[in-house]
């Protein structure tokens, strides 16, 4: 039985770091999380049999773990974006610029709750209605709470998306 | 072109595969007769992609792609100065550890030293592409609270003909600010090189070196940018934040760069 949740937490071990990873912005705090969490499964008396509510567990304990964590940093949290309109002007730019390193650095500059959302659904791969029930939500909450974190990414990567300049040199503000 | 916010959350849930077939039918009609829906959806599709694929990323192979570095003819002179220079001002390192800094100054200097739009510039489309193939495993700091935008990443030759990044922002008071990233061999101290007006900073990370360079920075606000690409470097977002405020504060206080 140990080999056997060994393999079943093995599976999800990636998808938990990352969700960690959209959590804390601290991929060394992340492993931490990630690790912790595959201790108390380990040990655990009882989990889940049913692989999707072993995967809303072992997601659940990251999360309140990570938000502890936050608590007791103490730090500041992540002010909420300005939201552009939804214009084309959000998504006319060069597709290119929808890349890792403009996404990791957007990611950034959401506030947690965002973050959650977006993570639970596109790295964590939970439905609609799974995250709604991981976040004691209703369903329509997550589709409104989803959409416009992807809105604020968008916006984010919009207005400082990389663009190569010509090298100039000379005074300026 | 606008969408409202039920459309837009339509939009979402379409690419999430949550609509019920009557409703995602009736967005992708609307896909095939209506140009702005059509980006939205391409849009939300990609962000969805990247966001889903950013987290599993291979560990950091480095990419076959190289590119002779062209050295600026201008810089010339003062790169030899550097050579000379730092044999009898470097502190803090290992036995030879004048290679790798020397080095990183040359191509800071042979930028810096020109006036306008370089001929090796490259595309952005094509350093993302390079980024990506080799993982991104390094961190490219965002500095914009120190006045600092990002002018250029490019895939260069490093020591030993290794693959590495060099990434480089402009000021707007003429202050030009490089970040090499490249291999490193084994653990190394932090050092820090300061040869005229040059200021260099490197450290270790992960197997990876960061060589932070800036001319002409009042002392204080280069110290303020190394902890910060520090911090980045290890992916410590708190810190990183916390720091903000210091790049903002010394940006205030510091003089234009000169030199």
């Amino acid at each position: 039985m140990p080999i056997d949740l060994r393999t079943r937490l093995s599976h999800y071990l990636p998808r938990l770091y990352g969700y960690a990873v959209s959590l804390t912005r601290n991929e060394d705090a992340a492993r931490e999380l990630v690790q912790e969490t595959a201790l108390r499964a380990l040990n655990a008396r009882s989990i889940p049999e049913e692989e999707p509510a072993l995967r809303a567990w072992l997601f659940t304990i990251v999360r309140h773990a990570a938000i502890d964590a936050h608590r007791r940093s103490k730090l500041p949290a992540v002010p909420e974006p300005d939201l552009g309109e939804l214009t084309t002007l959000l998504w006319e730019f060069d597709e290119r610029y929808i890349a890792t390193v403009t996404v990791r650095e957007g990611l950034e500059k959401l506030p947690v709750e965002a973050r959650d959302v977006l993570a639970l659904v596109d790295i964590a791969g939970f439905s609609y209605a799974e995250t709604a029930e991981l976040l004691d939500i209703p369903v329509g909450t997550v589709m409104s709470r989803l959409s416009r974190a992807r809105q604020a990414l968008l916006t984010v990567i919009s207005r400082s998306a990389i663009r190569p300049l010509r090298l100039r040199r000379g005074s300026g503000s | 072109m606008t969408l409202d916010e039920k459309r837009w959350q339509q939009v979402n849930a379409y690419v999430d595969g949550e609509l019920d077939p009557a409703a995602a039918a009736d967005v992708a009609a609307g896909v095939a007769r209506d140009r702005t829906l059509a980006d939205a959806v391409a849009a939300v599709t990609r962000l969805k992609a990247v966001t889903t694929g950013m987290i599993e990323r291979p560990p950091l192979v480095l990419d076959p792609l190289r590119r002779p570095w062209r050295r600026a003819a201008l810089a010339a002179s003062v790169v030899m100065g550097i050579g000379l220079a730092a044999a009898l001002v470097l502190h803090g390192g290992p036995s030879d550890p004048a290679g790798s800094l020397t080095r990183a100054m040359e191509r800071h200097v042979g930028w810096a030293a020109l006036e306008s739009s370089e001929p090796g510039l490259e595309l952005l489309g094509v350093t993302l592409a390079g980024l990506a193939q080799l993982g991104f495993a390094a961190e490219i700091p965002d500095l914009s609270d120190a006045g600092l935008v990002l002018a250029q990443v490019s895939v260069v030759d490093t020591d030993k003909g290794a693959a590495g990044f060099q990434v480089r922002y402009l000021g707007t008071r003429g202050c030009r600010v490089s970040l090499l990233v490249e291999r490193a061999t084994g653990e190394e101290a932090a050092r820090r090189l300061d040869v005229g007006s040059v200021r260099a900073a490197s450290w270790v990370v992960r197997g990876l070196r960061y060589t932070l360079l800036a001319s002409g920075m009042y002392d204080q606000r280069f110290a303020a940018i190394t902890a910060t690409a520090e911090a980045a470097s290890r992916r410590d977002r708190p810190s990183v934040d916390q720091l903000r405020q210091a790049l903002r504060d010394q940006r205030e206080q510091s003089p234009p760069c000169l030199g």
